[in-house]
């Protein structure tokens, strides 16, 4: 099986189970949408992913390879396969690295040595050039988050997670990044994993839905039918919770979640 | 720079330097003289000719004093030198360990934090060997666990960054990580403390040589002299005063050196935020709208200006001759992105803006009172049962000290003089009115002990307690997840229907504004740009901007794959807005009188304003 995958992942955190038993596909070339409110648990499934934390059970895998256990150079490689993206720049970006250092280190590792790739680089997520030598504090939260994504590019990763990549950005700044997120992932064929608790933002973006409940997937399925007609009682009170702008008048129920 | 180093600094810079230049010039300069023996005149007392005296073999104590500077400072360097890097590496390596390595290196770093310092030193110094390297070794080793405790907390503190998560996703090593991200990030800290740390090593080398397990004869730092002198404290005072003066005055200029560049670090790291290079029209060279004033109104602003001092003389404005109506029962929204200037409005309608905001407007009325007429107590007595403010974030908006009852009946009881069981009786009720069940066990918990959207509620509550005309929400929503939001924005809703409240509410969202909303007004770079009732602003935005952001935002209706409309470039940040409209930059619709002038207030029918010169220039050729 092709693309990645996680099954039965069990997460602890002391004595709470924050992730428990769920099971995820990303479609290769595609897009899965991760929903569900805070403390769910879809952050930290993202990181599981990149293996950023230690599993209590369960099995990651790889166009067919058991990454569960992967160690040294067999984690690297796994690592420049899977990529992520978080949520504010300003803490994902290192205060004190310029541009050009921190899309560098990446380049680096996957052993760049043309001098231009860089500046390729900065084009495709449409950055000026100029910006290579800037500090992150010297940039705009939506420039920010571009030098973030062309981090993540530089190692040429084929899956990227996404963890609530526009949250941080105003909403006129949000579309540009949606839309070039749309747009590298038609040219460089990648799959991601787009988390969000912005229910527009994942229909825009997903191909697959999967909606998390405190630590457990509690649905699963195409996007379009997702929307159309959620099944399980907490999606749909999540899907009537959110506002909507051209549909006021259809003022939401509350949803007592007790 | 200047005006930021205070004298203490520059004593302590001007006293490292001369300590320094002294411990380089004066081995070679005096070592003639701090050697020289003259037995005739040994153990005398301060002169002309011997400041400070001489010793019991006749050598000049000042000389001596001068000449052994140099091993007295170098050993501290050599010392804290151990200290730092040895246990900065110690740290910074634990920081990144598995959790069991983590947990038995910091409890070992603990027991050792237990020991008093100079006493490990002595220890130490006992084991190696009384000497000059065992001096060093001992006060370089001792202070090897407080470094490692410091290293380790501030360097767990970058690692836990989305920074070092991204490098670890990367592939790079421990080492490199550590290295390029952790290191870097801890350093200005580091120097603080090192600085700091040096004049401690020198009095505790000092404290060693005293001790005679340091620096012994021939050889002598201050610590020798010390004894030597002390031996002779009643012949002479000054031979062992002046060792002891030059220990404490370097401990002291060290320690403050350590200050100075801590000092000197923070507007470094402040420097950033601090814009304020951009041109700036303040004043406006339109005539605002004139407002009508009314018996039904709870709110009118007319001309109302924020800003902020930028230099001598110079201001920089973040609202821009802002006028606005809020009706009795009536719920406005304002809506607009970061920097556009809409918190800084609603706070200035609150009197809630701090140092150094300054506001000033033609006319402030509220509930027909002018505001800026008043004295200080009045008008804030006058907000503080009139108006209600409800912000982003509940947990720390509430105070974690104080009991919900106490927060919530302290100001009935302030202001409308109920007693406590009155007021304890009022709580009770509104707490039940915003849905909160069980409100009499829940009136004396704390709130840490409610969740994010029963604080929101318990916000809203204490709001209620004084039955405000006006109920101003700053984001009330954006902490919080969609289903609470629900309920909160229902809440709000509610509030308005019964008692008539109005509504102020401020978000960066307009679906949630159009969910509690009847009007909106759309703030951008610090002006209102379009106005009018919420279901024609969204359904036909007359702005370019509000079309741009209503065709930015994706909504549950918007197919997938459907590009979202882009606008181009940034927001305008305070202290850069243009001449003219401060949309001009990002305009698709941009023409030549953008950046003359500024467009005035246009009323295109329907209760509807806009700020373009799209709307208004055909008026005005005709």
């Amino acid at each position: 099986m092709t693309g990645l995958s996680a099954t039965d992942i069990c997460v602890r955190f002391g004595a709470v189970l924050a992730l428990d038993g769920v099971s995820i596909a990303i479609p290769p070339g595609g897009t899965l949408g991760l929903v569900g409110e805070s403390g769910s648990g879809k952050s930290t499934l993202g990181r599981v992913l990149l293996r950023l934390h230690d599993l209590a059970g369960g099995r990651i895998m790889l166009d067919g390879e058991d990454v569960t256990q992967a160690a040294g150079v067999r984690l690297k490689n796994y690592r420049r396969q899977v990529q992520i993206v978080f949520q504010d720049p300003s803490a994902s970006l290192d205060p004190r690295m310029t541009v050009a250092r921190a899309i560098e280190q990446g380049m680096r590792l996957r052993g760049e040595r043309d001098p231009n790739a860089l500046g390729r680089l900065l084009d495709t997520v449409g950055l000026s050039r100029a910006v290579a030598s800037r500090l992150p504090h010297e940039l705009s939260g939506g420039q920010r988050q571009r030098v973030a994504i062309a981090r993540a590019l530089a190692v040429r990763p084929s899956i990227i997670v996404l963890d609530e990549v526009t949250s941080a950005l105003d909403v006129s700044v949000q579309a540009l990044v949606l839309n070039l997120l749309r747009d590298l992932q038609k040219e460089l064929r990648l799959s991601y994993l787009f988390i969000s608790h912005n229910m527009a933002a994942v229909r825009a973006m997903s191909d697959e839905v999967a909606v998390m409940y405190r630590g457990k997937l509690v649905e699963q399925g195409d996007a379009d039918s997702f929307f159309a007609a959620p099944s399980h009682p907490y999606s749909r009170s999540l899907l009537e919770a959110v506002p909507r702008l051209r549909h006021m008048r259809e003022r939401p129920v509350p949803f007592d979640a007790g | 720079m200047t005006g930021r180093l205070n004298l203490a600094s520059l004593l302590a810079g001007i006293g490292a330097a001369i300590l320094l230049g002294i411990a380089l010039v004066a081995p070679t300069l005096f070592s003639d003289v701090a050697s020289r023996m003259d037995v005739a005149a040994a153990g005398t007392g301060p002169s002309a000719e011997h400041w400070f005296g001489t010793d019991d073999l006749g050598r000049d104590v000042f000389a001596r004093t001068l000449a052994a500077t140099q091993l007295s400072i170098g050993l501290a360097l050599a010392a804290t030198a151990i200290r730092v890097v040895l246990g900065v590496a110690i740290g910074m390596w634990l920081s990144l360990s598995g959790s069991l390595a983590r947990s038995i290196g910091t409890r070992i770093i603990d027991t050792a934090l237990s020991f008093p310092a100079i006493l490990l030193a002595i220890v130490i110094t006992t084991i190696v060997g009384p000497s000059i390297e065992g001096a060093v070794l001992g006060v370089g080793l001792a202070g090897v666990p407080t470094y490692a405790r410091l290293g380790y907390t501030m360097s767990s503190a970058i690692v836990g960054r989305d920074y070092v998560a991204a490098a670890k996703a990367l592939g790079l090593g421990r080492i490199a990580i550590l290295w390029r991200h952790v290191l870097p990030n801890i350093a200005d800290t580091l120097a603080v403390s090192t600085a700091t740390s040096l004049g401690l090593a020198i009095v505790e080398i000092a404290s060693l040589s005293f001790l005679g397990l340091g620096v012994n004869p021939p050889a002598f730092d201050w610590g020798r002299m010390l004894i030597e002198g002390a031996e002779a404290i009643y012949v002479n005072p000054a031979a062992a005063l002046g060792p002891a003066a030059a220990i404490a005055l370097s401990g002291l200029i060290f320690s403050y050196l350590g200050e100075a560049i801590a000092l000197w670090i923070q507007p470094m790291r402040s420097r950033s935020l601090e814009s304020g290079n951009g041109i700036d029209v303040s004043a406006s060279a339109i005539a605002p709208l004139r407002l009508d004033a009314g018996e039904d109104q709870v709110l009118l602003a007319e001309n109302l200006s924020v800003a902020f001092p930028a230099g001598r003389s110079e201001t920089l404005a973040a609202v821009r001759n802002l006028g606005l109506t809020i009706g009795r029962g009536e719920t406005v929204g304002l809506v607009g992105e970061s920097g556009s200037g809409k918190t800084l409005t609603a706070m200035a309608l609150a009197g809630l803006t701090g140092h150094p905001a300054r506001v000033s407007a033609d006319r402030l009325l509220f509930t027909g009172e002018d505001l800026m007429a008043m004295s200080g107590a009045l008008r804030d007595r006058l907000l503080g049962t009139g108006l209600a403010v409800v912000f982003q974030d509940p947990s720390t908006s509430l105070n974690p000290a104080l009991g919900i009852r106490e927060q919530m009946t302290e100001a009935v009881r302030h202001h409308r003089g109920l007693s406590a069981e009155e007021a304890s009786a009022l709580a009770l009720e509104q707490l039940k009115l915003v849905g909160i069940t069980e409100p009499d066990r829940r009136l004396d918990q704390y709130p840490h002990e409610f969740s994010g959207g029963m604080r929101q509620r318990a916000m809203i509550a204490m709001g209620l307690m004084m039955r405000p005309s006006l109920i101003v929400a700053d984001e009330p929503t954006t902490a919080l997840d969609v289903t609470v939001q629900a309920q909160i924005l229902a809440l709000l809703r509610e509030a308005n229907r019964r008692d008539g409240t109005a509504i102020l509410m401020i978000s960066h969202d307009l679906a949630v504004i159009s969910q509690v909303c009847d009007r909106v007004l759309v703030m951008y770079g610090g002006r209102i740009v379009e106005s009018g009732p919420v279901d024609q602003v969204i359904g036909d935005p007359a702005h370019p901007y509000t079309q741009a952001l209503i065709g930015a935002i994706p909504d549950l209706e918007t197919p997938r794959g459907q590009r979202l409309v882009e606008i181009p470039g940034q927001p305008p940040t305070i202290g850069a807005f243009p001449r003219g409209c401060s949309f001009q930059g990002r305009c698709p619709v941009r023409q030549d009188a953008c950046a003359a002038a500024e467009p005035p207030q246009t009323d295109i029918g329907a209760g509807r304003v806009v700020a373009c010169w799209l709307h208004s220039l055909p008026r005005a050729a005709a």
